[in-house]
């Protein structure tokens, strides 16, 4: 994909913050932006303007019964309870040793983590549809895993941790049969540079994406 | 060994409630709580924001029953990722309204091409522009930026209205306005361009 230069960026920076540019505008210049400190900073203050529009919208009383309703919605749905169901078998598992690691992360620098063990997880999405999630346990004994419910993709795809300088590091393969499949492995993660996690199909499109600096 | 939560059970630190009733806690405080799945918690976290969520998915979709899924599945989203909210990148409160907005944006392109009509379009930029009614509810930041949408040209905020709320691309606004790409990305360029130059450096600088 071809740089594009500052001056280019800035030719559409608004509809990059307001998020209305085409596909592949909008991959080139996000592509730019993780090169070029100057204009990732100029494009940010145009994201905050373009969110606080939204406080301009009056408030609006939502339809009787909306509470229950929303209420209702902060209990894991069935499909959704199978990841969480995947990922508590995977954390007995590696608490016991059983995993043998990736070798790739074996031969990742260990490091003893200084922050308290904790649990970070984000959506993927591809065009802003949610396609799964992915659960990272960063403490001394780190994993990821993610589970993928998309409805269309099926065989192998793969993993990669994107790091907050933008290295791409490659975690593993699973399957996926009718868009629905999971994975989990140990690795070795930092949060200090965590960025995000994406799964790729074979032919290198991206099945799904998630930030975890949102 | 390593535990894995479910699903409402606390991730991250507890949170004392330092003898505050619910309704009294900060709204950062609030939405840390929701992953506790305390009950009391999640009533109250919905019915401080529910007039705030749904009025950005009703001004975007203009369909009562539209707007009521599109809030909910924003709290729902609020929910499940209650733990990767970042205070530092703006209030709960704008927070929630960008996750509806996505939302509802997602609705509105499933939808296309039915296009918002001229009627609607001025509806919505007056209510995004200064009245004395909404100032006197509005918050100082809010009030300042109704304040310079409603100094841009007209075409301008037209424009900014499109894309900012409706999410119509440079091309939609084009062929909806009669004119050539490059004006309408022009106009879009100009309005938030002059938001930006008009708002408080703090506002923009450390983004």
């Amino acid at each position: 994909m071809p740089d594009l230069s500052c001056e280019r960026l800035r030719a559409f920076d608004a509809e990059l913050a307001l998020d209305v540019l085409p596909a592949r505008d909008r991959a080139e210049a996000l592509a730019h932006l993780h090169r070029c400190p100057g204009c990732r900073e100029h494009v940010c203050g145009l994201v905050v303007v373009a969110d606080r529009l939204l406080d301009l919208l009056p408030g609006s009383e939502p339809p009787a019964g909306f509470e229950k309703r929303a209420l209702m919605g902060f209990r894991p749905r069935k499909r959704r309870r199978r990841a969480w169901i995947a990922a508590a078998v995977l954390a007995l598992v590696f608490g016991a040793g059983g995993w043998g690691a990736n070798e790739l992360f074996r031969q990742s620098q260990q490091a003893t983590l200084k922050a308290e063990a904790s649990l970070i997880t984000a959506t993927l999405t591809t065009d802003r549809k949610d396609v799964g999630e992915v659960f990272v346990h960063v403490g001394a004994r780190s994993w990821v895993y993610t589970a993928v419910d998309e409805d269309r993709t099926s065989g192998m795809v793969r993993c990669e941790i994107r790091q907050r300088d933008g290295t791409l590091v490659p975690a593993g393969y699973f399957t996926l049969d009718k868009g629905y499949g999971y994975w989990g492995a140990p690795v070795w993660v930092d949060p200090r540079t965590l960025a995000g996690f994406r799964v790729l199909r074979t032919d290198g499109t991206v099945l799904g994406d998630a930030a975890f600096d949102q | 060994m390593v535990g894995i939560p479910r699903a409402g059970q606390n991730v991250t630190t507890g949170v004392p409630r330092l003898g505050l009733p619910v309704e009294h806690l900060p709204d950062e405080t609030l939405l840390a709580a929701l992953t506790t799945g305390d009950e009391e918690v999640a009533v109250a976290f919905v019915r401080r924001f529910q007039r705030r969520v749904y009025g950005v998915a009703i001004a975007v979709l203009g369909d009562p029953q539209l707007a009521e899924d599109v809030a909910q599945q924003t709290f729902e989203r609020a929910w499940r990722h209650a733990q990767v909210y970042d205070s530092r990148r703006g209030s709960v409160r704008t927070w929630l309204s960008t996750i509806a907005h996505n939302l509802a944006i997602d609705v509105v392109r499933a939808r296309r091409p039915a296009l918002l009509d001229s009627d609607e379009l001025a509806s919505l930029v007056g209510v995004v522009t200064e009245t004395p009614e909404r100032r006197a509810l509005a918050d100082e930041d809010a009030e300042q930026l109704r304040r310079a949408v409603a100094e841009l040209p007209r075409e301008q905020a037209r424009a900014l209205v499109m894309a900012g709320i409706q999410g119509m691309t440079a091309k939609q606004i084009a062929e909806f306005e009669r004119i050539p790409l490059g004006t309408a990305k022009t106009r879009i360029r100009a309005a938030m361009t002059k938001l930006r130059a008009n708002l408080a450096p703090e506002w923009t600088d450390h983004a």
